[in-house]
């Protein structure tokens, strides 16, 4: 799965330029160019997804980069030569410009590798200029289950995030997806609530337990009031769900105090 | 000085926010970088338009909505792209007769006779536009919000990186993977800084101010009114197919209209609305001549010729002009081509950063596995603690 998620970030520019050569030479059969077909966009997406889960089953990590820089290096020249045959405008300037980066590119495929780290770490030593982990901050943490000390209840610690999550997606389908009034307008602004103050406040649970929960009660009172403005009843929801996340988050500054 | 525990804390929030973002923050700048270079990718993929000659001035507008009306009968005519510094053609998005609703079929003319060429070979520009504004299916706000993010990630790694002077040229080549990565994401996060910082704030308030403008209208509207606001039916009233065919003022003329009534007014778009019908209008947009504003706009009446709304923002208070300015600072388009790399090679910057800050975050947590199956003994009693109360 790592290796999958390196290799979306390997394979992108690969996967553009196989674009780019399809926008070159696009297979006939399909609807023009001059259109802007949708295929094009499933043709990068498809594309994309089908390199990296090669790449990731077919190459180790360094090899994953190095194959995915030099291809995309490679690619690019190939891209050049085919506008300088076309007879396209400004044949030999791009030309120019997609070799030299495509060099770049080869040359950075070539420069990386082990000899530029040391090789075997040491086993147990951590390197001096990197910040204490999250792990050692989070003592209390385990696989994401926060234990509540005393209650004896455990409490998903990423939960607010979901909750955010939550409300940010259903705003977004409001605002985008119904995208009639009143849903639009309150569903923009119902993300905007999720994203200015209930991810804040899910973020400083921990930090600042009493600034999130008077941004959770700040935004239960926003989405009660989107609700009594587009009567929608996803909003009464929001609300509550911010209502109650304020006063779990509340809990543990008044059993501290 | 903020405290261990905050400098902990910020560097976990960095962390977090770079690895949730990270992949599609990679995208778009990636993406970003290479759109700086739109209108010349336009132009070097479509080979068909490489001998059309430059004409100054070019061919009248009337000219050329004459001959796309004499060439696509019965088709819109939605927008006119005016010749630019780079595309010596005009180009028009148009409609045809009997297309679903969402197709436009982008069409390029020449510029010295208006004459139509044809529909264009591809529009690879505005393709990789469409992926770094719109990531091709969503609204801008998306980008939008993670341009507020990139100014965390910014934030935050300024403050937990405070030596900003020393990582500038630290680079310890041959240590461990995590330190060379973590130096060179320090240098180039320092070397770009102001850099990112543009562009995260530029496209922060691209992508997010429609959202504010739209939901701070809905917030002032009355309650009562928000249901009531339904569209007028203008774009059917009276118009059924037996509608007739009204003359509209010449293009030419409404276009010399809009450079009166904002001075130095270059369009860039003309865009046409209800063409031939009672409620007909056209849009002016574009840049200012001098100027680095690029949200100039005209509405005139079609029908009239009576400019409808002028929109100029060297006028309108600050945040207009605030606003004007965010597209050309954005995609660097107003320094030439030198200006342009500088731009693409900057915009690589954050790309390679939204890269090593994975790989750092991947190989930290490979070490932090290590080192807990080293050390079982206090684990396994923290395991059990969550295993019973679960």
């Amino acid at each position: 799965m790592q290796r999958f998620f390196l290799a979306l970030h390997a394979t992108a520019p690969v996967a553009l330029i196989l674009s780019l050569l399809l926008h070159l030479r696009p297979p006939p059969g399909l609807a023009p160019l001059a259109q802007r077909p949708v295929w094009t966009v499933w043709a990068l997406i498809g594309g994309w997804l089908l390199l990296a889960t090669l790449t990731a089953w077919a190459l180790r990590t360094l090899a994953l980069w190095r194959v995915s820089l030099g291809g995309a290096g490679a690619l690019l020249m190939v891209a050049g030569a085919v506008g300088q045959v076309r007879g396209s405008a400004q044949a030999p300037a791009m030309l120019a410009s997609l070799a030299a980066v495509g060099l770049v590119c080869v040359g950075m495929a070539a420069f990386i590798g082990p000899q530029r780290v040391q090789a075997p770490r040491r086993k147990g030593v951590r390197p001096a200029a990197v910040v204490p982990s999250s792990a050692t901050a989070r003592p209390a943490t385990d696989g994401g289950w926060r234990l509540r000390e005393g209650s004896g209840r455990i409490v998903p610690a990423h939960l607010p995030f979901w909750w955010c999550g939550v409300l940010a997606l259903e705003s977004f389908r409001l605002a985008h997806i119904v995208a009639t009034e009143p849903a639009r307008s309150s569903g923009m602004l119902g993300l905007l609530l999720a994203f200015w103050v209930a991810l804040p406040a899910a973020t400083l649970r921990h930090w600042a337990p009493r600034t999130a929960t008077l941004l959770w009660v700040l935004a239960a009172l926003g989405y009660g009031g989107l609700a009594a403005k587009a009567g929608l009843p996803q909003w009464v929801v929001a609300s509550a769900l911010c209502a109650v996340t304020a006063c779990t988050t509340a809990y543990r500054p008044l059993k501290a105090a | 000085m903020p405290s261990q525990r905050t400098l902990n804390r910020l560097f976990v929030l960095h962390s977090w926010a770079g690895i949730v973002t990270g992949l599609l923050m990679f995208i778009v700048c990636f993406s970003g970088a290479v759109v700086v270079f739109k209108n010349e990718i336009d132009l070097w993929a479509n080979p068909s338009l490489a001998q059309l000659p430059r004409s100054a001035p070019p061919a009248p507008l009337d000219v050329v909505l004459g001959q796309l009306q004499a060439r696509y009968p019965g088709a819109t005519v939605e927008t006119i792209a005016l010749p630019d510094a780079v595309n010596p053609s005009y180009f028009a998005f148009v409609r045809e007769r009997g297309a679903p609703a969402s197709t436009r079929t982008k069409v390029a003319l020449r510029s010295d006779t208006g004459a139509v060429v044809g529909p264009v070979d591809s529009q690879l520009g505005q393709y990789l536009r469409m992926l770094h504004v719109f990531l091709f299916f969503g609204p801008r706000w998306i980008v939008g919000f993670l341009g507020v993010a990139m100014l965390v990630l910014i934030g935050t790694g300024i403050v937990i990186h405070r030596k900003i002077l020393a990582e500038l040229f630290t680079q310890r080549w041959g240590r461990s993977f995590r330190v060379v990565m973590s130096d060179l994401h320090k240098s180039a996060g320092i070397w770009g800084l102001g850099f990112h910082i543009l562009i995260a704030a530029t496209g922060a308030w691209m992508g997010l101010a429609p959202l504010f403008e739209q939901g701070y209208k809905y917030v002032m509207t009355p309650a009562g009114s928000a249901g009531a606001k339904v569209p007028p039916p203008a774009r059917g009233a009276g118009t059924k197919a037996a509608a007739p065919v009204l003359p509209m003022q010449s293009l030419d003329a409404m276009y010399a209209t809009a450079q009166q009534a904002v001075p130095g007014l270059e369009a860039r778009y003309v865009s046409l609305r209800r063409w031939t019908t009672a409620g007909a209008d056209v849009s002016f947009t574009g840049n200012l001549r001098g100027h680095l504003a690029s949200t100039a706009r005209v509405d005139i009446d079609a029908t009239t010729g009576v400019p409808k709304k002028a929109h100029d923002p060297r006028t309108q208070g600050f945040w207009s002009l605030v606003d004007g300015l965010m597209e050309p600072l954005h995609f660097g388009d107003f320094g030439g081509l030198a200006l342009k790399w500088l731009y693409f090679v900057l915009g690589m910057t954050p790309a390679f950063l939204s890269i090593s800050g994975t790989l750092i975050w991947l190989d930290a947590r490979r070490q932090r596995r290590r080192d807990i199956q080293a050390t079982p003994a206090p684990r396994a009693h923290g395991d059990s603690d969550v295993a019973t109360a679960g």
